[in-house]
Parts: structure tokens; sequence; C-alpha cells
């Protein structure tokens, strides 16, 4: 019989919207853990082992906090998975220079015929074989989460912490979006916007069987499921109607019938849809809201039916104090705990970020 | 000869583009091109398009993805204007420089900040990413400019961005600086106030829709 640690008690109690001995924390650490280890980027992007080594050093010297978000990942995901071009550490850059915001799309317009004839592996297939590699999707999703497996179990038997994400199901829209950079997405809206929706509705099915696979293969059940371009800076309401809600409620409620954990990443400020996850299942999902949505509110509306993780803005984290970290924390927790909050930090963990303030958010929840 | 519905199908090009129904707008421009319209006219209803879609951008009711899909639309406008009418000056409240700083290709800020500001009546001057903060300089010097916007995204954009200020206050220009929203692919990537005050620009906006009245602010309207 498999123990359940703690932690992992903690975290599902969360997720229930239960109350236990204390908020849970979970951290999502990339490219500062690999500076406090003294690991290079390059590494850190493309070495998952030495990338969990570096993350791990943080979760010692810390004494431990309750969920990992699974970056040692991230570099070979977006090496080996996706369907663009990122200038890289060590490929493109120098080695010690972190991986660029600058995506080089590889979709072209009438990719979208190929999505909806062949579905999203085969959408994938084509543009990564237009990288000149010969490339089957599913045999190289498999072989990069199965590659990962050993680290998520290490994590979760041996240090007895959750993974805080197994798979992904990015949304169709999404994957366009990525997939034909900034100024092709733009107009792909504006001159097949039949053909988008079409192309939507053709690999829905696939983006979610997607994060349950790879889910699958590493044994952990959270699939992440990104929302960023939907929040309202960046659509307005009827884009959003028609592109994400009906995909993202559909998505989430076949997850939980299947037995995974949605962990819904809404970054920016989501204040006025919030009542919107309120149709998503009931305390069965995680979301992920930043510093920038009014938490409070988020409580208000969420508040048994949904547990919320999230809340420590990077500002803090690199200009703060770890005294302004820790009373600042305890605050969240106070005004969002006991039960259904999860304490993070917002996004990622700057670079800069000095480690003793990352300790302290662990040290707020370990003693509130 | 009496033309009639002139004003009519300009309001119509205007209505295109908040709309974003880039054909029709395509349509009406070419149809009014040739008819002889004149061309400051047609600019000044693309303004006001572009203006009104910033205002809606503002209130709540288009986000970033819509006001880049008239961003493109205006663009698309614009450039054929130019193709019919080289060398055509438009009268503007102020002349813009706006470029994405060295070493950085982060433009999609640089896109929606010039067409907003388009709209509040300024004249752009647009050099493109991966400028040296030489080139600000010269160029501010070459148009007159009233205003230099700095656009980057990268992680460690902040380190050039300061440097590109330096430079331009270094070179006695009198153009005021703005540096501009980093906006992301799914992201907006704020500055905070420490760094606001690291880069020292006369402004630095974490908010597209502050961007328009800044400027007009700096330059005194």
């Amino acid at each position: 019989m498999t123990r359940i640690t703690g932690s992992q008690e903690r975290v599902r109690k969360a997720i229930r919207c239960e109350t236990s001995d204390r908020v849970p924390v979970a951290l999502r650490l990339d490219y500062c853990a690999a500076r406090w280890a003294g690991l290079d980027t390059q590494s850190f992007t493309f070495d998952p082992e030495k990338a969990s080594l570096a993350i791990e050093w943080a979760f010692d010297n810390a004494g431990g906090w309750d969920a990992v978000d699974s970056t040692w990942t991230q570099g070979t995901r977006f090496d080996r998975l996706e369907t663009w071009r990122t200038p890289m550490p060590g490929v493109s850059l120098p080695p010690d220079k972190l991986p660029e915001a600058d995506i080089e799309p590889a979709m072209i317009d009438v990719d979208y015929d190929v999505a909806i004839e062949r579905g999203m592996y085969g959408l994938i297939n084509v543009i990564r074989r237009r990288f000149g590699e010969r490339y089957d999707a599913k045999l190289e999703e498999e072989r990069v989460y199965k590659g990962f497996a050993p680290i998520f179990r290490y994590w979760a038997e041996e240090k007895g912490a959750v993974p805080f994400r197994g798979g992904m199901t990015r949304l169709p829209i999404f994957q366009f979006g990525y997939s034909r950079g900034w100024f092709g997405f733009i107009k792909d809206l504006l001159r097949q916007p039949e053909k988008v929706k079409e192309a939507c509705d053709a690999t829905f099915n696939d983006t979610v069987n997607m994060g349950e696979y790879q889910s699958r293969l590493v044994g952990c059940n959270i699939v992440f499921v990104p929302a960023g371009h939907a929040s309202p800076t960046f659509m307005s309401r009827e884009m959003y109607d028609q592109y994400f809600f009906p995909y993202f409620r559909e998505a989430c409620k076949q997850l939980v019938k299947d037995g995974f954990t949605p962990r819904l990443h809404l970054n920016l400020d989501w204040t006025p849809y919030l009542e919107h996850l309120l149709e998503l299942p009931k305390k069965s999902c995680i979301v992920e809201l930043e510093s920038n949505t009014d938490l409070k509110k988020a409580k208000q509306i969420l508040g048994g039916h949904m547990c919320i993780c999230g809340g420590v803005p990077p500002h803090l984290l690199t200009r703060g104090t770890p005294r302004q970290v820790q009373e600042y924390c305890q605050k969240l927790i106070s005004e969002l705990g006991p039960d259904g909050y999860i304490l993070m930090n917002d996004d990622i963990v700057p670079i800069d970020t000095q480690y003793e303030n990352v300790k302290a958010i662990v040290d707020a929840s370990k003693t509130a | 000869m009496v033309r009639f519905g002139g004003k009519a199908s300009l309001r119509s090009l205007r209505d295109a583009l908040i709309e974003l129904r880039e054909d029709e707008a395509e349509r009406l421009l070419n149809e009014k091109l040739a008819d002889g319209e004149n061309p400051l006219k047609i600019v000044e209803w693309l303004r006001e398009g572009i203006n009104t879609i910033g205002h809606q951008y503002k209130d709540g009711a288009v986000g970033i993805v819509e006001l880049g899909m008239a961003s493109m639309i205006l663009q698309g406008c614009l450039q054929n204007l130019r193709d019919w009418y080289e060398g055509i000056v438009v009268p503007s409240v102020g002349r813009v420089v706006i470029g994405t700083v060295r070493g950085d290709r982060g433009d999609i800020s640089r896109g929606l900040v010039g067409s907003m500001l388009f709209g509040a009546g300024f004249m752009i001057y647009d050099l493109g990413d991966d400028v040296l903060p030489e080139r600000f300089v010269e160029k501010a010097e070459e148009v007159a400019a009233n205003i230099i916007v700095l656009t980057g995204l990268a992680e460690d954009s902040i380190g050039t961005l300061k440097e590109a200020v330096n430079a331009i206050m270094r070179s006695g220009s009198p153009a005021r600086v703005i540096v501009a929203p980093r906006i992301g692919i799914d992201n907006v990537f704020n500055i905070d106030d420490d760094l606001c005050r690291t880069v020292q620009a006369d402004a630095v906006l974490n908010d597209l829709a502050a961007v328009s009245d800044s400027a007009l602010e700096l330059i005194g309207n």
C-alpha cells in the first residue's frame, strides 16, 4: 500500500475544500533554483535530473514544502514536443542566458485544414517535420513523459511531496496562438475565424486526451490547464464565449470524470469571470490565480466550491524582505484559508529572488 | 461634379475598422482612393476608428487580441495610403519615435502602442526591433520627436531599457521618454515601482490603457 504523506493529504484536503493541520504550500521554481544551486541555465533547461536536483536543494534547505511544480520538464518539453522554436541557452543563445519569450512560429495559415483532417497529433507531426525531423508526436510524447516518470516517483515516494502537475491540456485556441505567433494568430482570427473554430472543434478531444495520457505516464493525476490568453485583458467577452469557455468547461468536466484534477492556470486579472468557475465540477479543481485578481472576492465566490492557489506577487519576492514576505503570506492564509487554499507564488518565482524570501513563504505556512 | 455620400463612406470606413471587418475596410479605402478623396480626410477617419477601439479597450469591452486585429487593419490601410500618396504628411499633435530595445524582439507592445498613439493624434516613426540606443537619439533628432517610446520583453530587458533611457538623457534630447507595457503572447509582465525608479524614464507604463493619456500629458495637451 502506498503511504500517503502529510503533504499529500494536505493537498488532497485543500482540493476538496477541507481543513487540515495547516494550509499547504506549493512553489513553482525554475531558473532561480538553478542559480541558488550553482547550475547553469542550459543544464537546467535540458537535463531534467539536474533541474530536479536544483529544486531539491531549495526544498531540503527550506525544510520541505507540500507541492512541487514539475519545472524539470519544461526545457525538454519545449525542445521535443512544441510546435514553435524558442531561443534556448546552449543552442541559439549562450549557455547561461535565459530562454527568450520570443516565439518563432512554425504553423502556417493552411495548417488548420491539417488540424481538421488529422487532429492535434497530425498537426504537430506536420509542423515538426518542417524542422527537418522524422517525427511521430505520439511516440515522442510517450518517450519524453516516460523519461520524466522516475523523477516524479522520486518526489512522491522519497520526498513525500506532491508533484503539482503531471500532463498538460492546452486548449486548441492557445495551441494555435502559440504555433502561429502573435501576428499569424491575429490574421487568422480576422481572415478565417470559421476555420479556426472548426479546427478547435476537431482537435479538442486530442488536447484533453494528451493531458490525461501524459499524467498517466508520470503517475501524477494533476493536469495543468493554462488559460492566459482568455483573460479579459487579452480577449473580449464575445471571443471568450466563442473560442474558450465552452471548451474549458467541457475539458474540466471530462478530466474530473476520468479521475484527474485540473489545475487551472489563470494569470492576469480574472475578477470579472470568477462566477463562471462555479460551472466547473465542485471540489475537484485547483484554480491558480495571481495577485492581479481580487483574491478576497475569489474566496467569497469560490469558497467551498473550488480550491484557490497563488497570491504571492513576484515583486515582493525580488524586492521585499523575508519578514515582509512572511507577513504577507500570513495575511493571505488568514484571508483565503484555512480550507480550500494552497499558498503559492504567482506564476514563476523570478530568477533574481533571494532564497530567503522563498523560505519565508514556507515558514509562513508552518508558523501560521 | 457634386459628390454625394462622401462623408458617409468615410464613416463606413471608420466603422469597418471599429468592427474589425478587414475586407470591407480595404474595399472602402480603395474606393475612396480611386474617387480621389483627400488622403488627410481618410487618415482622420482612420484615426477616429482606432481611437474608438482604444477607448473600448480602456472600458474593458475589447482585449489585446481585438486591439491587435484593429491595429493590423489600420496598418494595412495606412500602407495602402502611402502606396497611393507617397510622402503624405499628416497633421499631428506630436511626433513619436518607437522601437524595441537592443537585443530584444518583443514587438507585440510596439504595434499596439503605435496604433493607440496614432489614434490619439501622434505621427509615428517605428524603428522596429533590436534598436541600438544611439539610433533612438538619431531618429528623434531627425524628426524632432516629442516622445520616444521604448519597448522590451525579454527577462533581462530592464537593463537594456535603462541603457536606452540613459543614452537618450545623456544626449540632451528634448524628447520625453516612455517605457511601454511589456506584453507577451499570453501575459503582461509588470515593471514594479522599484524598477520604475531604476529605469528613470518620464513614464513607465504597465497598462496599455494609460498610453495615450500619458503621452498627451507629457507634451502638455
